[in-house]
């Protein structure tokens, strides 16, 4: 079960390129994102100038869909997810 | 048998088994008692007066007489059992919740093309974008919650986001995150 996980994320990486260094970077960025810290999107793209500009166009992706989510949540406040408070 | 003397029993005595029943059975009442002003399902206040028992039992050398009274002390456990068991409870509401509502067909022009684009992911991957960047999860919580490894939600949420904008194939500008 392991092995055939590990060998979907070969695929994935294969497939969008991807690196152990480049995913590391979308994900501490997005991390803090959705923890609502407001990471500085140029700040932190030009951290990593080897991935641009691929970086900056997975982060923007990422803050979209974050923005998006978001307004679903809050034209829907009564759902659940709205009223989530944060551990 | 004061309680100080059963709690020596159980951490030094020859049956602390026996010592152990001895003191569940004086304070069973007021175990339930108090789980009671956190849940009213009766099931879920079985489970957590089982789960209390055994902390209790797993941590009784912890317990410190000059602190305060075993009463005090076995309170405090009985709080963090219920308090951990309420959070765990919400948090499944609102995955279930969150899900229901993410599947619902959207008003918001901007949601409903990106659901047009998370339709085309596998099923994992929506579940995972929804979880992350809808009710904020981080890439540790969701490993834990799908039995995947940091690597595995990473790598899964970086291709989720290559194929969002490869399908879209439009740039965005002006986002910020303020």
């Amino acid at each position: 079960m392991e092995e055939e996980r590990e060998s979907a994320e070969a695929v994935l990486a294969e497939q969008y390129g991807l690196t152990d260094e480049f995913v590391d970077a979308v994900a501490a960025f997005s991390d803090a994102l959705v923890q609502d810290r407001s990471p500085d999107l140029d700040e932190y793209a030009a951290r990593f100038p080897q991935f641009a500009p691929r970086l900056r166009e997975h982060l923007e992706t990422a803050i979209w869909v974050r923005q998006t989510f978001k307004a679903a949540r809050q034209a829907h406040p009564g759902a659940g997810p709205a009223r989530r408070k944060r551990r | 048998m004061t309680v100080s003397e059963l709690v020596l029993r159980i951490r030094d005595g020859p049956d602390p088994d026996q010592s152990f029943a001895e003191l569940a059975g004086r304070f069973l009442a007021y175990i339930r008692r108090h789980i009671r002003r956190f849940v009213q399902n009766t099931a879920d206040i079985e489970d957590l007066t089982q789960e209390v028992l055994i902390a209790v039992f797993q941590h009784i050398r912890e317990y410190d007489p000059v602190k305060g009274t075993f009463a005090t002390w076995l309170y405090t456990i009985i709080h963090n059992r219920c308090m951990s068991f309420l959070r765990g409870k919400h948090r499944e509401e609102e995955v279930l919740a969150g899900y229901a509502l993410a599947h619902q067909r959207p008003t918001n022009p901007a949601l409903a093309r990106l659901e047009d684009q998370l339709a085309l992911l596998p099923e994992q991957w929506r579940e995972l974008a929804w979880e992350h960047w809808g009710l904020g999860l981080t890439v540790a919580e969701l490993a834990a919650r799908h039995g995947l490894t940091r690597r595995q939600v990473r790598y899964r949420l970086a291709s989720a986001l290559a194929a969002l904008r490869q399908g879209m194939g439009v740039h965005r500008p002006g986002c910020r995150t303020a």
